[in-house]
């Protein structure tokens, strides 16, 4: 019986390139586990900003801080609008403009 | 010894005959034999040991490839700290109250080394913290807590002192973004993140719960609204010097309440031991005798039971009825005879007196039940309060037709309003938005053409010469209403006024009511009243305060509610087309 016989050599190889390619599949798994908690870490950094920045826009954004702002900071006297003042028809307002445009431009020719 | 042996077996003992064998060849051919059987061994046992070592090993690496990284579980619990309450959001997505992560600062005082340094540290950054208790503590305890809920800074600050003794503890807090906005319907939350008052108790168990975390609830209030409509009413409580003030729009259809203001109010953000009556929410807990706004029950049921007609003249109206000990009247001198219509539109005390006695009492205690003016609503908050019991004795009939001797909550009258005016169909109160409205099986409580009436007569009652909510005429939103000016029954030298609105009165969308604990006279405003400016007016009834706030609120809600109506488009549309 020789030493080393076919059989064994293969069997010796086949068993080197599992354990190779075990530690060569568990070395890359463990880079991208460690790529996913990054992004996962990012993911939940950029959702907490996000959060974090829709709180403020809120706040900043509610009528009562916009009210005092504008108040504090604006010239302008801001007022609801009256019935005049809202076109309930695009057509209406297209018209209107229309009647606008031409009484400036008769003027303007006068 | 061993070679020895071999030699002698070479010759057998019962061996006759004997050959020639290449001894040199065979013992040599033996001696390589025997000396790669122990190579061999040598070799079994080498591999043997390598081979275990490997299977060592890649038992280890499976276990660890099966195993879930530790690493990866401490990264999670430190960033991914659930939600513990869901997001609360208005009918336009607007949000109204998030959990955020905040922070406690606890002290271990075994870890403090120069204590008094500690203290002179704590008192320069932070000098609302008294020094004595401080000290009182760090000598008695091991550990408490030196503040709660601390802000994003003041955290900053503690971290620079660099002291051991100071731990941070996380926890989740409960912002409000509109601060004071919404503090009557919210509520708040304890440290816990429990409910402990208004939408935050009643849906306490929704908004924990984890499987809808990420989804918010929907309220049908609008923060838009909600800002003019507060807006106006504080206002109206430094014109009117009033007590308190509060407001409430409706949609009279799905009975949706876009907007609940009571004040005064509180910031939400900032805990705060509040005991005085006033901060009490006055649309819902309030229970008041709302007075003459019940004479359009009255008047309603009248119709609906075909006993009078909007044009029936009522003959022989007195001045003054005695009825048991209390001696009933009007404000004003009317004439002798009114239409029912004018009855309501001019507010008579004894006219609505006459109408109900021809009602009778059994029908008119039936329908006010019927209403839902008597029992506790059912809303979506906590804080509801309870009209007060009253037996239907002598004289009730005729003091409940006016609205006296009866009590409800504004919440309550405005529904009833609702349901009068919409065609006649009962409507519950909700502050939750998506609620499946069946609007094939609604219950009636009059039919469509007395409700059409009385939207006919309250809208009178604002456009007549002789109507009590003149102030309330805004152009393009059709508004009608009913005028309540009672006796706080608490304090009768105090007046509750009241003017519940719908609008446009043609079609009813919107019902609005509007209420001041005990307005003052206002000189200093200019009423348009009938089209012209009105200044120097000291009285006190609703028609000067309550009607005149409505008006000025409608006229700022009007724009965003978009009401599109025949008003608007006869006078204003066609005009501008022409």
């Amino acid at each position: 019986m020789p030493l080393y016989n076919k059989k064994k050599i293969i069997i010796i190889l086949i068993y080197t390139s599992f354990f190779i390619a075990i530690s060569i599949i568990k070395n890359e798994s463990r880079l991208v586990e460690t790529k996913i908690q990054n992004y996962e870490s990012k993911i939940f950094i950029l959702e907490k900003n996000l959060l974090e920045a829709s709180l403020e826009f809120q706040y900043l954004s509610s009528p009562a801080v916009l009210s005092s702002k504008i108040e504090k900071n604006l010239d302008k006297k801001y007022n609801s609008l009256n019935f005049s003042q809202i076109y309930l028809d695009i057509e209406d307002f297209t018209s209107e403009q229309n009647k606008i445009t031409s009484v400036s431009i008769n003027e303007e020719k006068k | 010894m061993k070679k020895k042996n071999n030699n002698k077996n070479f010759i057998h003992e019962n061996q006759k005959s004997f050959f020639f064998v290449d001894f040199l060849e065979t013992t040599q051919k033996n001696r390589k034999l025997n000396k790669s059987k122990i190579h061999e061994d040598r070799l079994y046992v080498l591999f043997s040991f390598f081979f275990s070592l490997i299977l060592i090993f890649s038992i280890s690496i499976f276990s660890i490839s099966i195993q879930e990284s530790n690493f990866q579980g401490y990264k999670k619990a430190n960033y991914n700290y659930p939600l513990l309450r869901r997001d609360i959001l208005d009918r336009n997505g607007e949000l109204m109250a998030r959990n955020i992560n905040s922070y406690h600062a606890a002290v271990r005082s075994d870890l403090i080394k120069n204590k008094e340094n500690f203290i002179l540290k704590i008192k320069l950054n932070f000098p609302e913290i008294s020094s004595a208790e401080l000290k009182k503590k760090l000598e008695n305890k091991k550990r408490f807590y030196l503040k709660r809920r601390l802000t994003e800074d003041e955290r900053n600050r503690l971290w620079s002192l660099g002291e051991k003794g100071i731990i941070t503890e996380l926890f989740q807090r409960r912002i409000y973004p509109h601060g004071k906005l919404y503090s009557h319907v919210l509520g708040q939350t304890d440290d816990d993140n429990y409910g402990i008052s208004g939408i935050e108790n009643y849906f306490d168990r929704e908004l924990r719960n984890n499987q809808k975390i990420k989804e918010p609830l929907l309220l049908t209030l609008d923060s838009n609204i909600q800002f003019l409509i507060k807006t106006e009413l504080k206002k109206a409580m430094e014109d009117f010097q009033t007590n308190s003030a509060g407001g409430l729009l409706m949609d009279v259809n799905t009975g949706e309440v876009l907007s609940l203001v009571s004040l005064p109010d509180y910031n939400l953000n900032i805990r705060e031991n509040i005991s005085d009556v006033k901060y009490m929410n006055q649309i819902t807990k309030g229970v008041f005798e709302l007075g003459s706004v019940f004479k359009t029950f009255t008047v309603a049921l009248a119709l609906e039971e075909n006993i009078l007609s909007p044009d029936t003249i009522i003959n022989n109206i007195p001045d003054n009825v005695k009825c048991s000990n209390h001696n009933i009247s009007d404000t004003y001198d009317f004439p002798e005879s009114l239409s029912v219509e004018d009855i309501l539109v001019r507010s008579s005390n004894i006219g609505s007196l006459m109408i109900a006695r021809q009602i009778g009492k059994t029908k008119l205690k039936k329908f006010i039940e019927n209403l839902g003016l008597l029992k506790v609503i059912n809303f979506e908050l906590e804080e509801i309060g309870r009209p007060h019991n009253f037996t239907w004795r002598k004289c009730k009939l005729e003091t409940v037709s006016f609205g006296h001797g009866i009590t409800t909550t504004p919440l309550q009258a405005a529904a009833a309003y609702a349901s009068i005016t919409n065609g006649g169909y009962m409507i519950k109160p909700t502050l939750q938005l998506g609620k499946n409205f069946n609007f094939e099986n609604r219950d009636s409580i009059i039919s469509n053409k007395t409700s059409d009436q009385i939207n006919k007569m309250l809208r009178k009652v604002v456009t007549e010469k002789r109507g009590t909510a003149s102030n309330a005429d805004i152009f393009g939103y059709e508004v009608g209403g009913k005028t309540g000016t009672a006796k706080n029954y608490t304090d009768s030298k105090k007046n509750i006024n009241t003017f519940i609105s719908i609008f446009p009165s043609n079609k009813p969308k919107y019902v609005l009511l509007v209420i001041l604990d005990n307005p003052k006279g206002a000189p200093h405003l200019i009423y348009n009243y009938k089209g012209k400016p009105t200044n120097n007016i000291s009285r006190t009834e609703a028609g000067w305060n309550s009607v005149y706030v409505s008006g000025k609120i409608i006229e700022n809600i009007g724009p965003i509610l978009a009401i599109n109506n025949n008003e608007v488009h006869n006078t204003h549309v066609v005009k501008k087309n022409n």
